[in-house]
């Protein structure tokens, strides 16, 4: 599912500022942000590593994705954004990975309080 | 170290008199006043800076000519002139005088940041989006403060530059790191990039147009729904 080698030199701060800010370039595109987000930060790359990590070998086990749920959510909004075809990526296995785990929030959205903003186990009765 | 300059250059230059060296200068300090005659500075220091052409450039001008030196990200047709990086050449021209070093301080001159941020990034959405968090931003239009009630300031837009471009070397490096393993993505390459500035589908557009940039800013989302 890939490496994660360039975890060791990445901490979790710097990995979730690094995300916001990425989303929010990404969102306020008008044709520059894409330029130097593709061409010098190679963001697809980047995107299919935080793929490996978050919707890898992660899913479904338990608190999945009840922790690190910024991440993951900051993630799933980039990749709306960008939408990789299945000929862009280096890993197909892990993306048809990444397309089921996205299932999770297309059709278990409304599990998320929105008041707290985590998965509620209480509301998963309805 | 003044008293060492002043000997040094006094020795070089007490033999002419003080009106050639206005001559000299004229052309080039035209609109300044003569503060160099006036001032309880030895004059050593003023004729050695007085041979340097270069420094005696206004501020603007050299940060102009510093400005040319980084590197562009347009999308237009000609992708060959936009090469999207971060501002590195800043530092060697920071290290090369110390006009150049007062020119490009970081801390001294967020204008000139700012206009470098403009440069390489989308700056519409950045300046609608600092104006739209301000307390006070449904009292005024975005006409009327550009930059919000908070003063955000210039200051604001330089230290933005910096902390996109830290970011996104860091995630350069971790993604070169990835790709010595496995290779790039197909995607990055500069193909479906040139000639067009769209590279999202029309829904995903239409999404961040709601989202981002619609109208004057403020609670800009709400109301393009309710006007329907």
């Amino acid at each position: 599912m890939g490496s994660t080698q360039w975890l060791d030199s990445y901490s979790a701060d710097d990995l979730l500022s690094d995300l916001w800010t990425l989303y929010l370039m990404l969102l306020e595109n008008s044709g520059k942000n894409a330029v130097v987000l593709m061409q010098w930060s190679h963001l697809a790359s980047f995107l299919e590593m935080c793929c490996g990590i978050y919707f890898g070998p992660l899913v479904g086990r338990e608190g999945w994705p009840r922790e690190n749920l910024e991440e993951v959510s900051l993630l799933v909004w980039m990749l709306s954004i960008v939408d990789p075809q299945e000929e862009d990526v280096r890993d197909t296995e892990l993306f048809w990975a990444t397309k089921a785990a996205l299932r999770a929030f297309v059709f278990g959205a409304f599990k998320v309080n929105i008041v707290n903003g985590t998965f509620d186990p209480i509301l998963m009765v309805v | 170290m003044r008293t060492i300059i002043s000997s040094t250059s006094l020795k070089t230059n007490s033999l002419r008199g003080a009106e050639a060296k206005v001559e000299k200068q004229a052309p080039f300090a035209t609109c300044h006043l003569a503060t160099h005659i006036l001032s309880p500075i030895p004059l050593g220091i003023h004729t050695e800076m007085l041979e340097d052409r270069f420094s005696h450039l206004p501020t603007e001008v050299i940060q102009r000519i510093a400005l040319e030196t980084v590197p562009l990200s347009w999308n237009y047709a000609d992708i060959r002139l936009g090469r999207p990086g971060p501002p590195t050449t800043l530092w060697a021209l920071h290290l090369t005088s110390r006009r150049l070093r007062d020119c490009l301080l970081f801390a001294e001159n967020p204008v000139f940041y700012a206009t470098v941020f403009e440069r390489a990034f989308d700056f519409d959405s950045v300046r609608r989006r600092y104006t739209a968090w301000s307390p006070n931003a449904e009292t005024f239009s975005n006409a009327q403060i550009g930059l919000g009630i908070e003063t955000f300031g210039p200051a604001a837009f330089a230290w933005e530059g910096r902390k996109r471009w830290y970011a996104l070397h860091r995630v350069r490096r971790a993604a070169k790191q990835w790709e010595r393993e496995y290779g790039r993505c197909k995607y990055t390459g500069p193909g479906p990039l040139i000639g067009s500035t769209n590279v999202f589908t029309p829904f995903q557009t239409s999404v961040q147009v709601i989202l981002s940039k619609v109208g004057n800013g403020q609670h800009s989302m709400a109301r393009f729904v309710l006007r329907g």
